[in-house]
């Protein structure tokens, strides 16, 4: 078992050396990114832009764009300024009506989606963006200037459109939105958390555009307590913490699916004994005790797994 | 628009403090690790309130897909030249509610009375290109937060924050105990001198004032980003987080809550490197992660146990020990690469790769308290003669590690590694067609092994002294010994002497492993009037120690987007899922734990009630000489498992689902946005034909509008509604709920022998008749969830003159109904009687009504006062705490939350450098 555990890894990481070697391999060649109609435009300078768009350059001003291409540019693009992300605008200086002079970023500009992204990853591809093509923004048509807005200092850092991570996301998932005011919560609300501690919305090799492998290694990164591993472990939690919790708020409890004991009782369907009795109603005081406080976490307190002698049944 | 210069001024001012507060830079990396915000509830990553924008700007513009950006904030020209500038905006607080409320202070601390700096700010752009920022928030507060940030635009940067989060559990907490964060609380003197009865303790926490039971998350780190090298890209992270405090914590057989004391830290180390020449990206990251806790064990005192008549002198089963939280580490290695392929069909290869490592190998605490006397456990009345200690004399030096280790490990030696490979080809046949495939496999490997409860002292098998239950001491003898180990010399009895009773529990841990693969491909075809999209994936997910050895999940995507309608866009998606699986094994031996080997025999939780399964087939067999009764199997169904194929656990169960999704950005004019989101999702799980869950619905529609008629007026609304229903059945197997045990032999008499009853199962066809009439399909209980919630936000700005009005107004509402159904053979005539009388479920329910009213006032050039008010109103439904019963055994030591109503005014003046 060992042996073929360790030639598994060895075939993986052999594979992956192979595809290094197949990446690497080649000469890197950049591909040059040009709109069509913009070839025979030349650059003009920020000062004949600033000259008729002088309240966009005043707001231009704080960006960290205009930073770093002002005062430490790394390369003769970003010497450009606005002509690094609209393109050579002589064409546009000479034709301003004709809006195929120029990259635009704007709806009703006529620049198409995939344009302005392949613009804006001139400069910004690979990294955290690595994954963007394929990812379900891009499938679903979404450019940069969707989230971003490099035109103006909206928020503190990021370019984005609204003032806070977390405005930006909701601006478009309004369900999460909701779903952040229900009883229980994750904070981000409360400004301690935003959708990118999380997600990465540039893409991910993960599911859900996760910004770890699976679901509990993300929430092992603030709930290191319940990353074990355990003596006894409780299946359904080392699998996925979303077979119980609801990520983003629920009217439970903990962010659970559904109220306890019910949610335990839809995988345990007890019989017999006191735990038989859940279907009893709270009014009945003499009902049992695992319907009220935390229910069966009144007793199965270790829930998320345990390292006793006696933790089988997750009560020690 | 034309302005009096005053009045640009004011603006100027104004708007030149507000931008002071909006620059708390937000430390987000959008690929790896958390704290992308530093900030609280009234600096939420910028400081809440109302912003002066741009009135130059003459029309808002608008994303590609429709949303208005808004009027740009007015910023001060940047200080530059080694100037710095900053702000701070410091006054006083009055709420006329100063207690906590564990709903409004559950993840923030609003300064109630006194001075508050609410946030502050320093920023320098001096020597060119060179800059630092630092700013804070919430100063002295709970929530309070700090971050610096320097470097050089472009090439380098360096973060460090500080950060504290509270997380209230309760406001409503009656402690009886001193949690003294040592792991071993002791009773309030007030309860030790009492009455034992329940009443007379339940009186005494009805005394007791409320206190808050609540953790402080307290984290700081740094961070450094590097340009290296021209494509070449480095980060260095470090980040330690402090947990202090406690949470409430089930007592179990003290029937009560206590406090589990907090005292967490965890140590986060992480690097990586990018790479980017254009036409090859490559990522490669390491991290690592300490978590350690300081206190392992929880020794909790019993409020009520039979022998508190005189409580100072606690025996030993007067105290339940816990294990809390082991330390644990966690380390990952990942590498990423990517690769355009320019001349094969504007293609792009993908290739990612990780392995990781979780580990943990605390020490396991002894079965028996090294502390307990021989008078305690005489008191606990675990005697030498006590029959369920079997045949060797009980000696609490072989249980508390006097004479060496009681344990099959000394300490957990636990470890989970991980590997992930990811592969993906895009590809870009046509102008107009866009084609991907990807395939990801994500496994674990479980190298921990098998745990045995085994103590090799004595040579006896089970789960050690449970101290409180007064019996079970130990719960199996035999003279097998645990792999690994001698026979014991104190063993006497040759065979199998196993005493479970009627609860079998697990001897064996179940070292599980898991792996899941996906398999993608996708087509998006470009119609000219917006794209259509389809995509097919499976998933199999291959479990160990559960019922299925693997589940298929297929799904079909469609997808439509529009973007280029000139003042609509659109964007909508239909997904059918289709999920199955292998055979639902419920009674295989090694099924659900790790099987080990006594005579020659394989045992498992399962066979120690006689029954071996046939591995890897699907009739059981029968163990020679040890056949199970039909009682005996109930038995078992009695342990909380589900063991009958028609009531698969969710997880592993099969799903058919649907999932509809639509988005509408509508252009009404050109200050005026329309949005509506509708999503319908509807699971059914047809396996379960018995009990389960049988459905899972849930709905959302949504309705933004948002009007920028100018810079000095916006407002914005939404109204989002979620409808979600849920369908569950239980099932109490036969007769009624509780005591049913007696009546399954007779009923499985007639059902497989003709009559009579089930004594013990002889043949294979018996016990699959058995198997098949385990639970009478009569005793369903059904009960539907419907879940409701109603979300309405109003926002608005208003300019008034110089001033600045905002006012935002939320109302969110939520109710959870149940309804009960119960089949015929579900309850006995008395609770029939009881549940008709009883009626519905009470609903659990909460509303809340917030607003917020701030107003800036400019004052002169460097000082502007912000004046604020708001008010909260939550009101709470929760029949976890309602109805407590006050004279049985149990006592409710946390009242739940509550409703609150606060009303808060504010006034602070900014002052801008």
């Amino acid at each position: 078992m060992i042996r073929e555990r360790f030639i598994s890894m060895k075939a993986m990481a052999g594979a992956f050396a192979a595809l290094l070697l197949f990446f690497f391999g080649q000469p890197a060649v950049a591909e040059t990114k040009t709109a069509s109609t913009q070839s025979t435009a030349s650059y003009v300078g920020e000062k004949v832009c600033a000259s008729c768009h002088e309240t966009e350059n005043k707001n231009f001003g704080h960006t960290l764009h205009a930073k770093v291409f002002r005062q430490n540019p790394k390369n003769l693009a970003e010497k450009q300024v606005c002509e690094a992300c609209h393109g050579p605008g002589s064409l546009h200086s000479t034709n301003p009506t004709d809006r195929s002079n120029l990259i635009g970023f704007t709806k009703g500009w006529g620049t198409s989606q995939t344009k302005q992204n392949e613009q804006c990853l001139t400069c910004h591809e690979g990294g955290n963006r690595m994954n963007w093509p394929g990812s379900i923004h891009q499938t679903k048509k979404l450019a940069c200037s969707d989230c971003h807005n490099p035109m103006a200092k909206f928020s503190a850092s990021g370019l984005l459109k609204k003032a806070s991570i977390t405005e930006t996301c909701q601006s478009c998932h309004q369900q999460q939105r909701a779903e952040f005011k229900k009883k229980s919560h994750m904070p981000v609300p409360e400004g301690k958390m935003t959708c990118e501690d999380c997600h990465n919305p540039h893409g991910s090799g993960n599911p859900r555009l996760l910004k770890a492998e699976t679901v509990n290694d993300l929430c092992y990164s603030c709930h290191a307590e319940k990353r074990g591993p355990f003596i006894w472990e409780h299946a359904p939690v080392r699998e996925n913490c979303m077979n119980c919790h609801l990520p983003h708020g629920s009217n439970n409890d903990k962010l659970l699916k559904q109220s306890r004991p019910h949610l335990c009782g839809s995988c345990h369907s007890f019989a017999g004994g006191g735990m038989g009795q859940t279907f009893r109603h709270p009014v009945d005081t003499a009902g049992p005790t695992q319907i009220r406080g935390r229910s069966c976490q009144n007793c199965h307190s270790q829930i998320h797994g345990s390292n006793s002698p006696d933790g089988a049944r997750l009560r020690r | 628009m034309s302005k009096s210069p005053r009045m640009k001024l004011l603006t100027l001012c104004i708007g030149a403090a507000l931008v002071q507060m909006v620059s708390l830079p937000a430390l987000a990396d959008s690929g790896v690790g958390a704290d992308t915000v530093i900030g609280n509830a009234r600096n939420p990553g910028y400081a809440a309130g109302p912003v002066v924008r741009d009135a130059d700007v003459p029309y808002v513009k608008r994303t590609p897909s429709g949303q208005m950006y808004g009027y740009p904030p007015v910023h001060e020209e940047a200080a530059a030249d080694g100037k710095l500038s900053g702000s701070v905006e410091v006054g006083f607080q009055h709420a006329d509610d100063r207690n906590s409320h564990a709903k409004r202070n559950e993840y923030s601390d609003p300064q109630n009375s006194g001075l508050y700096i609410n946030n502050f700010d320093l920023s320098g752009e001096t020597l060119g290109e060179y800059f630092f920022n630092l700013n804070g928030g919430g100063v002295g507060q709970r929530d309070q937060f700090y971050a610096l940030t320097a470097g050089q635009h472009g090439t380098w940067r360096v973060k460090a924050f500080y950060n504290e989060t509270p997380h209230v559990f309760t406001s409503t907490f009656r402690p009886l105990y001193i949690n003294n964060g040592t792991g071993r609380p002791v009773l309030n003197n007030g309860v030790a001198g009492i009455a034992t009865t329940a009443a007379a303790v339940n009186a005494y926490l009805a005394m007791q004032p409320l206190t808050e039971v609540s953790l402080l998350r307290k984290k700081g780190g740094a961070r450094v980003d590097v340009e290296l090298f021209s494509g070449w890209k480095g980060y260095a992270s470090f980040g330690q987080e402090n947990r202090d405090g406690g949470r409430p914590f089930g007592f179990q057989d003290a029937n009560s809550e206590g406090i589990e004391p907090i005292n967490y830290q965890t140590t986060d180390w992480m690097a990586g490197m990018q790479y980017n020449d254009g036409l090859t990206s490559a990522n490669l990251s390491a991290s690592a992660s300490f978590f350690k806790n300081a206190v392992d064990t929880l020794f909790a005192p019993r409020a009520l146990t039979a022998v508190d008549a005189a409580p100072t002198t606690l025996a030993l089963q007067d105290f339940t020990a816990y294990s809390l939280a082991p330390d644990n580490e966690a380390y990952n290695v990942k590498g990423e690469v990517s690769r355009k392929l320019p001349d094969f069909y504007n293609g792009r290869v993908s290739a990612a790769v990780s392995f990781g490592s979780s580990r943990q190998n605390d020490a396991i605490r002894m079965p028996l308290d090294p502390t307990a006397s021989a008078s305690m456990l005489a008191a606990a009345g675990i005697a030498a003669t006590n029959a369920a200690n079997g045949a060797i004399a009980f000696n609490k030096d072989n249980w508390n590690g006097v004479n060496g280790s009681p344990l099959s490990r000394a300490t957990s030696g636990l470890r989970i590694d991980t590997e992930m490979l990811n592969l993906g080809l895009n590809l870009n046949p046509l102008e107009d067609l866009a084609m991907k495939a990807n395939y990801r496999h994500y496994a674990t490997k479980n190298k921990s092994g098998t745990y045995y409860a085994y103590n090799p002292l004595t040579g006896q098998w089970g789960s050690g002294i449970e101290q409180t239950t007064g019996v079970n001491y130990v719960v199996g003898e035999n003279c097998n010994p645990a792999p690994g180990f001698a026979v014991s010399p104190l063993c006497t009895a040759a065979g199998v002497t196993l005493n479970f009773g009627g609860n079998p529990r697990s001897v064996s841990s179940a070292p599980r492993d898991y792996k899941v693969d996906n398999f993608v491909v996708s087509a998006d075809y470009d119609l000219g009037m917006g794209s259509l999209e389809a995509a097919l994936e499976r998933e199999n997910f291959t479990h160990t120690y559960r019922e299925r050895d693997k589940t298929t999940e297929d799904k079909l995507k469609l997808g439509y987007v529009n973007t280029a309608i000139e003042q609509l866009t659109v964007r909508t998606s239909f997904e059918t899922d289709r999920k199955r699986g292998s055979f639902y094994d419920v009674f295989g031996a090694g099924r659900l734990e790790a099987p080990f080997v006594i005579n020659g025999l394989t045992y498992s939780r399962a066979t120690l009630l006689g029954m071996v399964a046939n591995p890897g087939g699907a009739n059981p067999l029968i163990a020679g000489g040890v056949n199970p009764t039909g009682a005996q199997l109930f038995a078992y169904i009695t342990n909380g498992n589900n063991n009958d194929p028609r009531m698969q656990k969710t997880d592993q169960a099969d799903r058919d689902q649907n999932i509809f999704n639509a988005r509408l950005n509508y252009l009404a004019r050109e200050d005026l946005d329309i949005g509506a989101m509708v999503q319908v999702k509807q699971a059914s799980y047809p396996g379960n034909s018995l009990a389960g869950v049988q459905k899972d619905d849930l709905n959302t529609y949504n309705v933004d509008v948002n009007y920028q008629p100018s810079a000095g007026m916006q407002i914005s609304a939404f109204y989002t509604r979620q409808d979600g229903k849920t369908r569950t059945v239980e099932n109490y197997g036969f007769g009624a709920s509780g005591g049913m045990v007696a009546n399954v032999g007779t009923h499985l008499g007639t059902m497989c022998l003709g009559g009579g009853v089930m004594a013990a199962i002889t043949t294979v066809a018996q016990f699959n008749c058995v198997m098949a009439n385990m639970r009478n399909p009569a005793a369903d209980v059904t009960m539907d969830t419907s879940n409701t919630n109603d979300i309405l936000g109003v926002g608005f700005q208003q300019d008034i003159g110089s001033m600045k009005l905002g006012v935002d107004y939320t109302y969110a509402q939520s109710k959870s109904h149940i309804t009960q159904v119960f089949g015929a053979g579900a309850l006995t005539a008395a609770q029939t009687t009881l549940a008709a009388t009883l009626g519905a479920y009470p609903d659990m329910a909460t509303q809340q009504n917030t607003l917020a009213v701030n107003l800036l006032i400019p004052i002169d050039k460097q000082l502007s006062a912000h004046l604020s008010y708001s008010y909260e109103h939550f009101k709470v439904k929760d029949w976890h705490y309602d109805y407590l019963n006050t004279t049985a055994g149990t006592l409710y030591n946390d009242l739940g939350p509550q409703n609150y109503r606060v009303n808060t005014i504010g006034v602070f003046l900014n002052f801008k450098m």
